[in-house]
C-alpha cells in the first residue's frame, strides 16, 4: 500500500519538480516502503523509454507544401488515402438531400435516354473539327516573372482536360522555382522540355523543384481531378518566398 | 546573433509581412508533425494535420492572444486537429482498419524499433485525454503549466491526468512484456 501523498511525491519527482525538502521526504518514504521504491523505479523506466523515442523527420518538402498552401489561401485538401472511404461512407449512408438528388438524377438519365432514342445521332466528326470544337482549342496564358533577381515567364496552356504549366526562368544562385500541387486533387502527367544548365528538376510529394543558375525550363502536364483544383508557383530564396502565384486549373 | 521571438514574427505577419509566417512554419512544423504523429500513429495523417494546423493558425492569427506563447496556441490547434482526425478515422473504421505507416528512422536497430513500436501501440491504447498529456509532457517536453495552456485545463488537472495516464501505460507495457 502506498500513501496518496507519497504517490504524488513519486510522480512529481519523475517530472523533476520536487523541492529539496520534498526529495528528502520521498527518500525517507521509499526507504520504509518497498512498493513505493518499486513504483518509482517502474515510472522512471517508463518515462525514460518515452523520452528515448527520437523525433521523427517530417516528409521531405512538408514545410514547402505548407507554405505554398498557406499563401495560396487554399482550404485543406481532403486526406489523400481516405477520400474513397468518405465517398463509400456517403454512398452507404446517403443524406436525405442526396437521396432526393439520386432519384432526380436517375429520372433525368432515363429521360435523356428516351429523348436520344428519337433523335438523329450527333455528328462526332463535326464536333471535333477545328474552331467548332470549342473547348478542344488550347488557350494560353502567360505570366511574367521579375522578382528576387529571377526573370522569365510562366505559361499556362489549357486544353481539353489537361493543363501544361511551362516554366522558363533565369534563376540567380540560391533561388529555386517550385510548383506545388495537391496529388489528391491534381494528377501528374508528363514532364517535358527540360532545359537546365547546371541545375536539376525534381518531382516528389506534390512538389516540382527547379534549381540551378542561368535559364531553366520545363513543362509539367497536370490534370485537375477535383473541383477547385489549383497549383501554386513560387520562387524561394532559402526559406523566403520572393514570388508566388496560384493558378486555378478549372476553366 | 539575436534570435527573434515567435511573437515578433506574429506581429510582423499581422502587419502584412507575408514571409514572417514562413519562419514560423520552418521553426515549428517538425514539432507539430511529431505531436500529430504520436497522437495518430500515421505519417500521412500527421502530415495532413500539420498542414491544416498552419493554415488554421495563419487564418486565425489576428485572434491569437498575445498573453500566451505562440507554440502553445499552435499545439492547441494541433491537438484539436488530431482529435478531429481520430473522430474521422473512427467513423470509417468499419470500412477499413487503421493503417499504420510509421517508418523507422535509418540506423535504428530491430530491438529498439520493436520497443518503440510497442510503446507507440500502448500510447494508442490510452484515451485521447491521457495520450495528449503524455505526448506533450514526455515527447514535447512541456511543463504542467504549458500543457494546461495547450489543453485549456488547470495545471492541477494536467498533473492528475498525467499520473493516471502513466499508471495505465505502465500496466499496458507490463502486459506487453516491457514493464
Amino acid at each position: 500500500m502506498i500513501d496518496a501523498k507519497v504517490k504524488d511525491l513519486i510522480n512529481r519527482d519523475i517530472d523533476g519538480v520536487l523541492s529539496g525538502d520534498e526529495k528528502r521526504r520521498l527518500g525517507q518514504a521509499m526507504r520504509r516502503n518497498t512498493q513505493a521504491r518499486r513504483l518509482h523505479e517502474e515510472l522512471s523506466r517508463l518515462t525514460s523509454a518515452l523520452e528515448a523515442i527520437p523525433q521523427a523527420d517530417p516528409p521531405a518538402h512538408l514545410a514547402n507544401r505548407i507554405r505554398a498552401a498557406v499563401h495560396a489561401g487554399e482550404a485543406l485538401p481532403a486526406p489523400r488515402r481516405r477520400a474513397w472511404r468518405d465517398l463509400l461512407g456517403t454512398l452507404i449512408h446517403p443524406s436525405l438531400p442526396l437521396r432526393y438528388a439520386s432519384v432526380f438524377a436517375g429520372g433525368l438519365a432515363v429521360g435523356v435516354l428516351l429523348f436520344a432514342l428519337f433523335l438523329q445521332p450527333v455528328n462526332v466528326a463535326t464536333m471535333e473539327d477545328g474552331a467548332a470544337a470549342g473547348s478542344l482549342v488550347a488557350r494560353t496564358e502567360t505570366v511574367s516573372v521579375d522578382a528576387g533577381g529571377a526573370a522569365g515567364t510562366i505559361t499556362i496552356v489549357r486544353r481539353a482536360g489537361i493543363r501544361d504549366i511551362g516554366l522558363r526562368l533565369a534563376l540567380p544562385a540560391g533561388v529555386t522555382a517550385q510548383v506545388a500541387y495537391d496529388p489528391s486533387r491534381v494528377a501528374l502527367g508528363a514532364l517535358r522540355g527540360i532545359e537546365t544548365t547546371a541545375g536539376s528538376v525534381t518531382v516528389r510529394d506534390g512538389l516540382l523543384e527547379l534549381t540551378g543558375t542561368g535559364v531553366q525550363g520545363c513543362t509539367l502536364e497536370v490534370i485537375p481531378r477535383a473541383a477547385g483544383a489549383s497549383v501554386s508557383v513560387a520562387l524561394m530564396a532559402g526559406t523566403h518566398q520572393v514570388f508566388s502565384r496560384v493558378i486555378p486549373l478549372e476553366e | 546573433m539575436v534570435d527573434t521571438s515567435d511573437e515578433e514574427y506574429v506581429r510582423r505577419c499581422r502587419s502584412g509581412e507575408r514571409g514572417a509566417f514562413d519562419v514560423l512554419v520552418e521553426r515549428h512544423h517538425r514539432a507539430v508533425f511529431n505531436l500529430a504523429l504520436r497522437m495518430l500513429r500515421d505519417r500521412d495523417d500527421a502530415a495532413d494535420v500539420t498542414q491544416s494546423v498552419f493554415i488554421k493558425a495563419y487564418e486565425g492569427l489576428r485572434k491569437f492572444d498575445d498573453r500566451y506563447k505562440f507554440f502553445s496556441w499552435l499545439y492547441r490547434i494541433a491537438v484539436n486537429e488530431s482529435l478531429n482526425q481520430l473522430d474521422h478515422r473512427k467513423r470509417f473504421d468499419g470500412l477499413e482498419g487503421v493503417e499504420v505507416t510509421e517508418e523507422a528512422d535509418e540506423g535504428t536497430d530491430d530491438y529498439s524499433l520493436g520497443r518503440e513500436a510497442k510503446i507507440q501501440d500502448s500510447l494508442m491504447m490510452l484515451n485521447t485525454d491521457q495520450r495528449a498529456v503524455v505526448v506533450l509532457k514526455h515527447m514535447q517536453g512541456l511543463s504542467y503549466e504549458e500543457i494546461g495552456q495547450v489543453l485549456d485545463i488547470p495545471a492541477k488537472t494536467v498533473k492528475s491526468r498525467l499520473f493516471s495516464a502513466r499508471q495505465v501505460l505502465k500496466e499496458i507495457l507490463k502486459n506487453k512484456g516491457l514493464g
